[in-house]
């Protein structure tokens, strides 16, 4: 971690819905940025350098997007980065933006990203086969639904785990106004009785396919004093090749070791009491009780029965997810920097109705690609160090 | 100016930038420069710049 | 084993989709003009009129709103001669990517001038817009430019509702190739074998061979042919179906561990009912027949259970 500090002053975000065909992408990022730069109270002017993420390329056939984004993205003659790292890249996008300026190379920096998936179609576009392969690949669903089964083999976990999560994060959903899907009447039963897509990952317990955008303007210490900030207090990313032999694909080895370097760097020797609220990636809903091991929320083999006692509900000892999480959106390169902006909105105390009551440590966390870029933040109301 | 050869000599896209920059450093380790410029470009316009300066000390 | 060349195989993979564009109210405009035979631009917040209109200033990024018909005839301000132009491109003789300052604009519109031959084009010459025959919302409604010395074409405008979206086709056609070690794994596989390789520093045994092992970062050479039976160690039941699947769901992709082997493949798994799957259980290939081989895991067309004692749990767990 670079030696200045760096805080959140703004964030932003658009409805997410299935398809906005009223807005190019650049008008979809830019209602994203427009809500992020009110939010910091800051113009045009006071950006140093734009960093833009989002997933591959072949999700809306553009190559480099941000090169033709520039305009919208207010980048013209400034510096201006793409990050790349599958669907974790809104994570890694808000670290590199906070490296930026943690480095004291800028002082204020605007990081965005996006998805207009209904410019074409995920699932076609993560199952494009090269020769020589057997083609059972399935899209996303179909990569992470055996590794689901082998964490209930391996845990012991009841079968109504996922269940229990998808409703509590889509009740949740129904408590943002920018969630894509509204569903407050959604119970442990209906998910149950619905469709089996990928087995055992069931159609409730899948994330919908949104298009979406998010922005958090981050800026120095001198910029952030004396305004509401959610302060920086640790950042961290690891990377492990998807396919090896002995490869932990439950529980990869990447994604302990980021969180084991995140909470030393923010001084957190115990990450269920110290953090209030964690925005964790959860696209299918038996990931939260396999990230909460792997994050160290609890022991392994352990995070689904946190699951089932209600403590990550809103209320709970760690809600997870309040703004309903990639169950209730999920633009798929936006939905990383999402958790990280939700996790800035909390500890600011502007998540509204899914606010957790007295939030002063967050949590934002993304993963991608096969289980095998993850990327970490920890933000604060109060500076580092100040707890 | 490009003793390298430059990019008319060789052009892997994506990765000409970071060989120009290595291409400066190398002129600098084996000693025959002090200073030396990197330059990257990139976009269907070159609308995208990058320069950068190394030193030997 | 020895007899198998290691040259790389190689084979075309042709990725396309229909993408589906959602203009936004500028560019929706812009379309929507074309389609009428009129060109819209909008004014910066300089006062200068661009076109193609931006949706947002490239001077300020503020939003930009004040539209500007401009002119359907222009000057050249710079051009370059395609000889041999490509599939996909406005034109399919030879001629002139040009950019072209519309009367009433102050930057140029980048579109092919039809002059026959470069001794016809020059900068600062004079050109008008060609119509496309069949109008329908898009820059392609411009067909090209054309000399005004060139005798007009009557197109007719197309009317209609405005044009919200416009459909862009992308074709990428590559040429795969595999390692030289996945290629001679690929031609044990066109002979029947499974050729894998061992790491000589954690001894692990990798099919599909890699010539590297990804944990130790050391060259592998030492191959293993291993046997067509294994073990399942996890799985999923695909029933969803979507665009460009090549298996009927509801279907089993399993990951299976050869006996031998440290790492599972992602292989379909038939022979009994979907749910009668289990972690553990054993199975073995049902190769196609040999008429049909070639360089591909597909010549294994599945894998059936064989029916002995599943595997325990014990035995595999460190696999998944």
């Amino acid at each position: 971690m670079g030696g200045q500090l760096a805080a959140v002053i703004g964030t932003g975000q658009t409805h997410h819905t299935a398809k906005r065909l009223d807005v190019s992408m650049a008008g979809l990022c830019r209602e994203a940025i427009d809500r992020a730069m009110a939010d910091a109270g800051t113009d045009w002017a006071d950006i140093d350098a734009v960093v833009l993420g989002k997933a591959p390329d072949l999700f809306e056939g553009v190559m480099m997007p941000e090169l033709f984004l520039a305009d919208a993205l207010g980048a013209t003659g400034k510096p201006l980065l793409r990050v790349h790292t599958a669907g974790s890249v809104g994570g890694s996008t808000g670290n590199v933006a906070a490296s930026l300026v943690q480095s004291g190379v800028h002082r204020r920096v605007l990081a965005v990203a996006f998805e207009k998936q209904s410019e074409s179609n995920a699932m076609w576009a993560l199952s494009v086969m090269p020769p020589f392969h057997m083609p059972v690949g399935a899209g996303a669903g179909g990569y992470f639904a055996p590794h689901v089964r082998s964490y209930i083999r391996r845990s012991g976990a009841p079968n109504h785990i996922g269940a229990i999560v998808a409703a509590k994060d889509r009740r949740n959903g129904a408590l943002n106004p920018y969630a894509h899907l509204q569903q407050a009447d959604i119970t442990v039963e209906s998910v149950q009785a619905s469709k089996m897509l990928w087995d055992p990952i069931r159609y409730d317990e899948t994330c919908p396919s949104s298009d979406g955008a998010a922005a958090v303007v981050i800026a120095d210490e001198q910029t952030a004093k004396g305004r509401p900030a959610a302060w920086i207090h640790a950042t961290a990313m690891r990377t492990e090749p998807t396919t090896f032999a002995g490869r932990d694909q439950v529980s990869p080895q990447a994604g302990k070791d980021a969180a084991a370097a995140l909470w030393k760097q923010a001084g957190i020797s115990d990450p269920v009491s110290e953090v209030d609220v964690a925005e964790i990636y959860v696209p299918f809903s038996w990931f939260e009780p396999m990230w909460l091991e792997n994050l160290g929320f609890t022991e392994e083999g352990q995070g689904w029965k946190f699951t089932e006692a209600g403590e990550t509900a809103i209320g709970g000892r760690l809600p997870v997810n309040p703004s309903g999480g990639v169950l209730s959106s999920n633009p798929i390169g936006a939905s990383g920097l999402l958790r990280y902006a939700e996790a800035a909105m909390q500890v600011l105390g502007r998540a509204g109705d899914h606010q957790v009551d007295g939030a002063r440590v967050a949590l934002g966390h993304a993963y991608g690609g096969g289980s095998q870029y993850f990327s970490l933040w920890v933000v604060g109301s109060e500076r580092p160090g100040a707890r | 100016m490009n003793p390298s050869g430059g990019v008319l000599a060789g052009h892997p896209m994506f990765a000409a930038g970071l060989i120009r920059i290595g291409a400066a450093a190398a002129e600098i380790s084996a000693g025959r420069a002090d200073k030396a410029l990197a330059h990257a470009t990139s976009g269907p316009l070159l609308q995208q710049n990058l320069v950068c300066v190394l030193e030997g000390r | 084993m020895v007899t198998i060349s290691s040259e790389p195989l190689s084979a075309p993979l042709n990725v396309g989709f229909d993408y589906t564009r959602s203009l936004g109210p500028v560019l929706g405009r812009f379309a929507t003009g074309l389609r009428a035979h009129t060109i819209a631009g909008i004014r910066g917040s300089d006062g200068r009129v661009l076109v193609p209109p931006a949706e947002y200033d490239p001077v300020t990024a503020e939003k930009l709103t004040e539209f500007v018909d401009v002119g359907t005839e222009g000057v050249v301000q710079t051009w370059s001669w395609i000889a041999q132009p490509l599939a996909g491109q406005p034109l399919q003789h030879p001629f002139a990517w040009a950019l072209v300052k519309l009367d009433g604009a102050d930057t140029g519109l980048l579109h092919a001038v039809d002059a026959g031959s470069p001794d016809r084009m020059s900068t600062g010459m004079r050109v008008r817009v060609r119509w496309a025959a069949e109008p329908v919302g898009s820059i392609r409604d411009i067909e090209c430019f054309e000399p005004l010395d060139v005798e007009p074409t009557e197109r007719a405008p197309g009317e209609g509702d405005p044009v919200t979206m416009v459909t862009t086709p992308i074709h990428l056609t590559y040429q795969h190739t595999a390692s030289p070690e996945e290629s001679r794994y690929l031609r044990g596989l066109a002979e029947g074998k499974l050729v894998g390789q061992r790491c000589p520093a954690c001894d692990k045994v990798y099919i599909p061979p890699r010539g590297s092992c990804p944990t130790d970062g050391v060259p592998t050479e030492d191959e293993i042919e291993l046997p067509d039976h294994g073990i399942v160690t996890t799985f999923c039941v695909v029933n969803v179906p979507f665009l460009g699947q090549r298996i009927k769901p509801p279907y089993v992709a399993a990951y299976i561990l050869l006996e031998g082997a440290d790492i599972p493949f992602l292989h379909l798994v038939l022979g009994c009912e979907a749910s009668e799957v289990r972690m553990g259980m054993r199975v073995r290939a049902q190769w196609r027949p040999r008429d049909q081989w070639g360089t591909t895991l597909e010549n294994i067309d599945h894998f059936e259970p064989t029916g002995e004692p599943d595997a325990a749990y014990e035995t595999f767990s460190q696999h998944l």
